[in-house]
């Protein structure tokens, strides 16, 4: 029997208060992970959410507000941009592709995309990945609709499902274009970014759903009807924003200044990644807030273990006395209190990490739902492990304070019991 | 390490010790206790009795005077050679609560060994293994086997408890037993019985045995015996 087992058995003697600490540890383990976590992939699919595009153009504003609108499909955009300049640039020699975005109109809660098919074939997010088909086609017709995962899911949409879109963002009863419905054609499969959220019409739909409005009401007295629509010249006037893809990514800047140069009309080019960045770079003082968070938390539950050693200290006494009366001298006391915080909190970081994978598992699905956030189950990363080792330190330290005083103690009790 | 054989185990000459100066606590002039013998010292509570164990054990020193136990003076010893002597050497007996109670019966016995290679080997040498030597000693202590294989210490009356600490503090045969106040939480009929355990041990291993109590009708048991009395100069002396 080792000191180690001594200790071991000394623990289970005392379960109840050893194993309350053990789960406040283990609560704030598994925190420090879910943080780490949190902050990682909030970032990663914050940066997955546009790849491959060279640029951004808008109207004239910030590059946040433009990376908003354009890519998030938050807030509005403060101004269109004309037909005729998207054309121009679209055909410059140095641009490979261009998507044209057209934004402005929802769907219980999502935001309807006016796009043209160049959408599906050239816009990328993550490592590069196109985005896919899980049910269906593009859309062909004027009013097919192709809808991202997550619009398929909580409104359980299928192919064939008709819907009517409505003027204007937000969940509150607007305005319908209820006397042109659209049906879905194609479900895309789940990419962990604004586009799941999104339903993609053709910009000819934009333009054909609001060829009786203006201003953003219905012309009173005006109405033309689906089948009408269709014979008339829907070539739209404007649209919101466009993607550029470029031959090659030397000549990004070079085209950005000659877009920001624009005489016609006061447009702004934005590099997607740059924006990206300023925008998570404002983000940086949360996140900076909820690891100071977790830390605090996390020494608070060790001061709880050092509260815990310090306390019991006086009633195990008896015990130090006892074990030095046996022959165990004081370091061995020292050693005893030391392995006590060590196991304490290594079995505490086992626990916390099994907790924070049932977590996982058990909040993934909603976080996605909610959040659009996708927590991969994966392995531990650096940080994490660094964070663990930290912690495990730190733990192990902690039992120095009362091993100390238990080491004075028991030179000074010596073998003398006192009850 | 050459087998200590001296005639004398516990030696003690011009001891004076005290908290605080010009407030004695305790003075020995002279206190021998010849090898294998038996000593019981009396001293009402309060005579310094603690003092003189703690002293004996060498956790506290004193401030003038020499101890010497087994031919060794420890006051000259550093902390930390004290400590390996008294494991070594000295077994323990408390009045009450001596054993640890997250430890088997035989788990207890077993822990000097644990602390004490001297010890152990020892227990090896007579035994073959510590636990065959507390099985033994047990045995000798009148235990049955479901007494032994008991779940907790805690499950063993007092009497019972406090002959599994005397079997402890003879496992590995220490040529030192000090026993303080070891049968105070018995009754009389008991206490007779223990002493003549640890008595018929001791002699059977060769061990000393210093017996502190206030009880003088436990006197008649022992080789020696001797009382701590209050001193003209303060305090008490033996």
């Amino acid at each position: 029997m080792t000191l180690l087992n001594l200790t071991w058995k000394s623990l289970l003697n005392r379960k109840t208060t050893v194993a309350l600490t053990l789960f406040s540890i283990s609560l704030s383990v598994c925190l420090l992970l879910g943080v780490e976590k949190i902050r990682y992939q909030v970032k990663d699919s914050f940066s997955s959410t546009v790849s491959g595009t060279d640029l951004i153009v808008g109207a004239r504003s910030g590059q946040i507000n433009l990376l908003l609108y354009s890519v998030f499909r938050l807030g509005n955009a403060t101004n269109n941009i004309s037909w005729d300049s998207y054309q121009k640039i679209s055909q410059h020699p140095k641009v490979k592709w261009a998507i044209p975005l057209s934004l402005g109109d929802s769907h219980r809660g999502f935001r309807v995309l006016g796009t043209n098919t160049d959408y599906f074939r050239y816009f990328k997010y993550g490592q590069k990945t196109s985005l896919a088909f899980k049910e269906g086609k593009p859309f062909s017709q004027l009013f097919d609709v192709v809808i991202g995962a997550e619009v398929a899911r909580s409104l359980g949409y299928k192919l064939g499902q008709s819907i009517v879109v409505a003027h204007g963002a937000g969940n509150a009863a607007l305005v319908e274009h209820d006397d042109k419905p659209f049906r879905v054609v194609g479900i895309l499969k789940p990419t962990g970014t604004p586009v799941d959220r999104t339903l993609h019409v053709s910009l000819e739909a934009i333009e054909a759903i609001h060829i009786d409005w203006k201003a953003g009401v219905r012309l009173p007295g005006v109405s033309i009807g689906a089948e009408e629509v269709e014979e008339m010249q829907l070539q739209p006037k404007q649209i919101t924003a466009f993607m550029l893809g470029l031959n090659s990514r030397l000549s990004t800047f070079h085209i950005q200044r000659q877009i920001n140069k624009y005489k016609r009309e006061p447009l702004l080019a934005i590099l997607p990644g740059v924006a990206l960045q300023e925008l998570w770079q404002m983000f940086s003082i949360a996140e900076k807030a909820l690891v100071m968070v977790s830390v605090l938390v996390a020494v608070s539950s060790l001061l709880g273990l050092l509260t815990l050693m310090l306390t019991s200290l006086n009633e195990r006494r008896r015990e130090m006395a006892i074990l030095r009366s046996v022959g165990a001298r004081p370091v061995h006391i020292f050693l005893l209190l030391t392995f006590e915080s060590v196991i304490i909190t290594f079995l505490s970081l086992l626990a916390g990490t099994l907790l924070y994978y049932a977590a996982l598992i058990l909040t993934a699905p909603y976080l996605q739902q909610s959040f659009g956030i996708l927590l991969q189950i994966q392995n531990i990363t650096e940080i994490q492990w660094i964070r663990l080792g930290l912690m495990l330190v730190v733990g192990s330290v902690v039992g120095i304070v009362p091993g100390y005083r238990a080491y004075r103690q028991s030179l000074s009790d010596g073998m003398a019991i006192r009850i | 390490m050459p087998e200590i054989t001296v005639d004398t185990a516990v030696e003690i000459t011009d001891l004076r010790f005290s908290w605080a100066p010009g407030k004695p606590i305790l003075s020995v002039e002279k206190f021998q206790v010849p090898s294998s013998e038996s000593v019981f010292i009396r001293g009402p509570s309060g005579s310094g009795k603690s003092t003189l164990l703690n002293l004996l054990g060498g956790v506290i020193k004193p401030d003038s005077g020499s101890i010497k136990l087994l031919g060794q003076d420890i006051t000259g010893l550093k902390a930390s050679q004290v400590d390996h002597f008294r494991a070594d050497h000295t077994g323990y007996i408390f009045q009450q609560f001596n054993l640890l109670p997250y430890l088997s019966v035989i788990e207890n016995i077993l822990l000097p060994c644990q602390f004490s290679k001297k010890r152990s080997l020892k227990a090896q040498e007579m035994f073959q293994t510590p636990e065959m030597g507390a099985l033994y000693l047990l045995q000798r202590m009148g235990f049955t086997e479901s007494l032994i294989n008991a779940k907790s210490v805690l499950e063993l009356s007092t009497g019972q408890q406090q002959r599994v600490a005397a079997a402890r503090a003879l496992l590995g045969a220490p040529e030192l037993v000090v026993a303080d106040e070891p049968t105070s939480a018995l009754d009389s009929d008991h206490r007779d019985q223990f002493i003549e355990l640890i008595l018929e041990q001791c002699r059977a291993q060769s061990s000393t045995l210093l017996f502190v109590s206030h009880d003088t009708s436990l006197e008649k048991h022992f080789d020696h015996r001797i009382s701590l009395k209050p001193s003209q100069a303060g305090g008490y002396k033996l």
